[in-house]
């Protein structure tokens, strides 16, 4: 890096092959378009990010407590990258949902340099001469944004994106026709306005983000309770595959979120699942016996990975460990591999003065040995 | 992020004291323990407050509700919808308005004296054999959704009504309380707030005869949400903590903290004075100050 602030005079010779949509990078395992969803310990679990065209399938937990802050994180990702929103909920107003996004905590390019030039560094003070940095990207251009979950983004970040929300009550007679239908007309609609689908051949300059909030609950219809010998299913799975239709079929993303401990029979949930492209469940320990125990007290639930896409490739990204569980500190949320806490007890170490006291035998040996061929 | 119950949920649950109160508030009890006491308890805590009440009833008649709850010297006033007298018609010729058409429509057609108001569906399962279950779960939201209405509370039984009912209304309510046969009466309950806050505990209560609660307190027993266990690292560690945990002493004093302060750090001279090489000869050093490039001769 020659002079003060300068990037590498180096270009690419020829056009860049990278499409130019806002906050949306090539995978690296494959050249897959891959978007951000918010978090980005979710992102390195799913590969890297969300690819476009896929759905991701949310289990709740059973207050709906964490899985309403996935839905956060994904939402103020898109807002903070500028993509279109559409989002679709019946149990909590989506008016609600999008005045409580958190706030990102990414600072404006131009207040860095007012703050450095005044302070007198103490020790190390030969890179006091040293000017600042390059600033970094601006922050529609980068993949994954920080949030605060203590802060809550202005209305007016808000209103700058294309926001459409659905929360049913402009559906005349949803006793006979459902909101299933509706939902769909709308998200085809929104497709077709800003002009999405893979078959227009405008170059794409902006994703969709779908959020469906709460799908299966008891306001959008009584099949949770259904058996499957009733056969009364079939306005919600083909719900999920005319949604995954469209998704595949333009530049958009979706997140489903569904309360899947309400469903009497699990043949419903192994179709949900088998319908989207990932599929996750959060089971917090909120009121459970797991509470209690020693190995998850550091922990607020387990996450469990039940489903990874394999879109155009032979093999999804393999993980390298399958105990996951999440954590909710002060200002964000984040998912890591469940640690066992060490083992502290007394009766691992002995002493080795005392030999009256029968030592702790070893796995690989049996009682039988002798005290004095002890190890 | 259930919190160990300290104090009591089910107090301040009937009193109104909970803020924001449930919207919704399921109260279940079965045939063993009678939950009635209970919600005429949370009636007169309304009307105490000055909400009125929309009583909803299928299982009793007014006139006979009316000598248990009196409204006479509270500042809110109760109304009845009469759904149990004649809910089929058989008698009127009309099937009564208030079990078939949904809650929504129901309450609206009421002449709108403003303020607060709080409904109370008395015994839902009559409610479900009147309407389709679909549309009564959307209209209980939909209720307790809007501004005017302060808390619908549905009172129903958990063993004649079908799971799948109870399980959308508890999946909807914010506030759950189930009533359990036990010597003295208790109660597990559960209240989701909304800043995602849940809830739980299970506590035992008596009643007075004016329908207050009195006497609450959590049950001794295996239901209580219990402590975690005792490991060796019970809380985050403060540097405070760990200090007073070490035997090494880490504290400064007033006077070692001056000193320290002043001390003149390596760097610092270097820092005014600017960088100096000091260079002493060895012995075997020729030391000579010409310039032994002087003899080129270019």
């Amino acid at each position: 890096m020659s002079g003060v602030g300068a990037v590498s005079s180096f270009h690419k010779r020829g056009k860049a092959r990278v499409v130019s949509i806002p906050g949306a990078r090539p995978s690296v395992h494959n050249s897959q378009l891959l978007l951000s969803t918010g978090m980005p310990s979710l992102d390195h679990l799913l590969g890297g990010g969300l690819p476009v065209g896929s759905i991701l399938l949310v289990e709740q937990d059973r207050h709906d407590v964490y899985s309403k802050l996935f839905l956060k994180y994904y939402l103020a990702e898109g807002v903070m990258s500028g993509h279109m929103l559409t989002l679709a909920s019946l149990d909590e107003s989506p008016q609600t949902l999008m005045a409580t996004l958190p706030a990102s905590t990414d600072r404006e390019v131009d207040e860095d340099s007012a703050t450095t030039t005044d302070q007198q560094m103490t020790i190390a003070w030969r890179y006091q001469s040293q000017s600042a940095p390059p600033a970094s990207l601006a922050s529609a251009n980068r993949f994954s944004h920080n949030f605060d979950l203590l802060g809550t983004m202005e209305e007016d970040q808000v209103a700058k994106v294309d926001t459409c929300l659905f929360d049913g009550s402009e559906v005349e007679s949803a006793a006979s026709t459902g909101y299933y239908w509706p939902l769909l007309q709308q998200i085809e609609r929104r497709i077709a306005d800003g002009g999405l689908s893979t078959a227009c051949n405008k170059a794409k300059t902006n994703v969709m983000r779908l959020a469906v909030h709460g799908l299966a609950s008891p306001l959008w219809g009584w099949e949770f309770s259904r058996l499957e010998k009733d056969h009364q299913w079939h306005r919600l799975t083909t719900f999920l595959y005319g949604l995954r239709a469209l998704v595949r079929s333009s530049f958009s993303v979706c997140m489903v979120t569904v309360p899947s401990h309400l469903f009497h029979d699990m043949a419903l949930l192994r179709r949900l699942q088998a319908l989207a492209d990932f599929v996750v469940r959060l089971e917090s320990f909120q009121g459970s016996d797991k509470e209690t125990n020693p190995i998850f007290k550091d922990y607020h639930g387990l996450f469990h990975v039940v489903k990874l896409a394999a879109i155009n490739t032979l093999v999804p990204p393999l993980l390298d460990a399958t105990d996951w569980v999440f954590k909710l500190r002060r200002r964000r949320m984040v998912i890591e591999r469940l640690h066992l806490p060490p083992e502290l007890s007394e009766t691992v170490s002995r002493s080795q003065e005392d030999t009256l006291t029968k030592p702790n035998t070893l796995a690989c040996m049996g009682d039988k040995l002798p005290r004095n061929l002890e190890f | 992020m259930a919190a160990v119950v300290t104090r009591t949920v089910l107090d301040r649950l009937v009193s109104l004291k909970e803020s924001p109160a449930p919207r919704l508030l399921l109260l279940t009890d079965t045939v063993e323990v009678c939950g009635r006491g209970l919600l005429y308890c949370l009636v007169c805590a309304h009307l105490r407050a000055g909400t009125h009440v929309l009583y909803l009833t299928t299982s009793f008649n007014p006139v006979e509700l009316r000598q248990h709850i009196k409204d006479d010297d509270t500042a809110g006033k109760i109304e009845f919808y009469d759904g149990a007298t004649d809910p089929c018609g058989w008698d009127s010729g009309e099937s009564a308005e208030c079990v078939t058409k949904s809650l929504p429509e129901v309450m609206r057609s009421r002449c709108k004296a403003g303020g607060k108001v709080a409904v109370v569906v008395d015994r839902l399962e009559h409610l479900m054999l009147h309407q389709d279950s679909g549309q009564l779960v959307r209209g209980l939201h939909t209720l307790a959704r809007e501004s005017e209405v302060e808390q619908v509370v549905v009172y129903c039984g958990r063993d004649v009504v079908c799971e799948d009912m109870l399980e959308a209304v508890t999946h909807l309510a914010s506030g759950v309380l189930h009533l359990r046969h036990t010597q003295p009466c208790s109660c597990a309950v559960l209240v989701r707030k909304t800043s995602g806050k849940v809830i739980k505990a299970q506590e035992e209560f008596s009643l007075t005869p004016d329908f207050r609660v009195q006497g609450v307190k959590p049950t001794q027993n295996t239901g209580q949400v219990g402590v975690p266990a005792d490991t060796s690292a019970s809380s985050d560690p403060t540097p405070e903590s760990l200090l007073a945990a070490t035997t090494f002493s880490l504290s400064l004093t007033d006077e070692q903290r001056r000193a320290k302060n002043e001390l003149l750090l390596p760097h610092t001279r270097v820092q005014t004075e600017g960088g100096q090489i000091l260079y002493t000869p060895d012995q075997e050093d020729d030391w000579d100050e010409d310039d032994p490039d002087d003899d080129l001769d270019i």
